[in-house]
């Protein structure tokens, strides 16, 4: 009876085995598939992050090659770690230099240095003898720029001529806020109460495509088949441009414009001009076709908020607004791609264009 | 042991390819999924929470 029992559990050990066993070869053929027709790990970047306080932003003298399946750019910072041309020391000292403060679109996300708008700004501006430093850090949000600028200012003694602050509609909706949760971990971000999942998670789709294959098309399904509706879950990029929206309630408009003005003062007191760039999400120019694609109706929304809001903001305070938005729209409508198939961020002709405008606007 | 191996492989020969045909299959349709026409709604995602 009993021999019975253990020979009925070992063929099914021996079952699960061999099911694992074939589960495991099939993972390798599809492994060694994936990679061969091209689909990489998604996750290969280097960690280019470092802890500041609460906060974060980039190691200081780094050169990382970033790759993902929507572009492969390399990243160099300086000694004070602003991304840069080549990596090493700075010397800024009884130089004229400017300072771009903004996000991973001013940071220049999946470009070389010298095709973001900023590298190319910074080629001309050489030329005048000015030197540009970008403050900008993706996944940063204002106070975080802020933050960084007057750590800056108080660590060197050094101050820019001109600050160039680089907003958009995806960062004033959140001008208040500020990375406090931080911990990076190998170059890479996460919230402190909940890094250790993300983290392994992270590892495992820096080794494996196949993970990255179940992952995604785990994601795809949810997307599509769970559905979403407009409130605090559904994509940010709805969010923001949403009527009921956080930033058309006018006591979050006067707080916004408090900080403007804060800023503004900062900016006196220290001697250095400001000047505000608009530059609109790539997508913001085809929004109500993805409202209508996705059934919402386009009148809940308005992708021209943001640019009224700022101009309204500069007017009222004679402060210099670059507003890329009229500039990018006849590009978009002629059909020219300003931004990565697989990222919204724009692409090296998007940067061309803002950096030819702003060398324009500020020459 | 090979033919132990042998052994057992032919005694599960069709739980080794049922197996081989089911994961087939979820690759074939996850890729399907990954690949289908959804609206592309811009995700900004640059760290990870």
């Amino acid at each position: 009876m009993m021999s019975e029992k253990r020979h009925k559990k070992n063929i099914r050990l021996q079952r699960l085995a061999v099911v694992l066993f074939t589960i495991s070869f099939c993972l390798l053929i599809l492994e060694a598939g994936l990679r061969l027709s091209g689909r990489q790990p998604s996750n290969m970047a280097d960690g280019i992050s470092a802890q500041n306080g609460e906060s974060f932003r980039l190691k200081p003298n780094i050169k990382k090659t970033i790759n993902y399946p929507a572009f492969s750019y390399t990243v160099y910072t300086d000694e004070y770690g602003f991304r840069d041309s080549s990596s090493g020391n700075r010397p800024l000292a009884n130089k004229e230099f400017y300072a771009f403060l903004g996000a991973s679109d001013v940071f220049g996300n999946g470009v070389e240095y010298e095709d973001s708008f900023v590298g190319l700004f910074s080629k001309y501006a050489h030329q005048k003898g000015i030197e540009v430093l970008n403050l900008a850090v993706g996944g940063h949000y204002f106070l975080d720029q802020e933050n960084m600028l007057r750590d800056f200012i108080k660590t060197t003694k050094l101050k820019p001529s001109l600050i160039a602050f680089c907003v958009n509609e995806l960062h004033i909706p959140k001008f208040d806020k500020v990375n406090n949760n931080i911990i990076v971990k190998g170059g890479y971000v996460f919230n402190k109460t909940s890094w250790r999942a993300a983290y392994i998670r992270l590892m495992i789709g820096n080794l494996s495509s196949a993970y990255c294959f179940f992952r995604d098309g785990v994601r795809r399904i949810q997307e599509k088949w769970l559905g979403y509706e407009l409130n605090d879950k559904s994509p940010e990029f709805l969010q923001m441009y949403a009527k009921k929206g956080r930033m058309h309630d006018p006591g979050n408009v006067k707080k916004f414009e408090e900080y403007l003005n804060e800023f503004k003062n900062f900016c006196e007191e220290n001697d250095m001009k400001l000047v505000y760039v608009y530059i609109p999400v790539s997508d913001n120019f085809r929004l109500d076709k993805i409202l209508l694609q996705i059934g919402e109706n386009p009148d809940d929304f308005d992708s021209s908020y943001y640019e009224k809001m700022m101009k309204s903001y500069c007017e009222k305070e004679n402060i210099k607004l670059i507003n890329l938005r009229p500039v990018l729209r006849p590009y978009y409508d002629s059909g020219k791609e300003l931004r990565f198939k697989l990222d919204p961020h724009y692409n090296v002709f998007g940067n061309q264009i803002i950096g030819e405008y702003l060398v324009k606007e500020m020459f | 042991m090979k033919l132990k191996k042998a052994d057992l492989i032919a005694r599960n020969y069709k739980l080794i390819m049922m197996t081989f045909e089911i994961f087939w299959i979820l690759v074939f349709l996850l890729d399907r999924v990954i690949r289908a026409n959804n609206v592309d709604i811009p995700q900004f995602i640059y760290v990870n929470f």
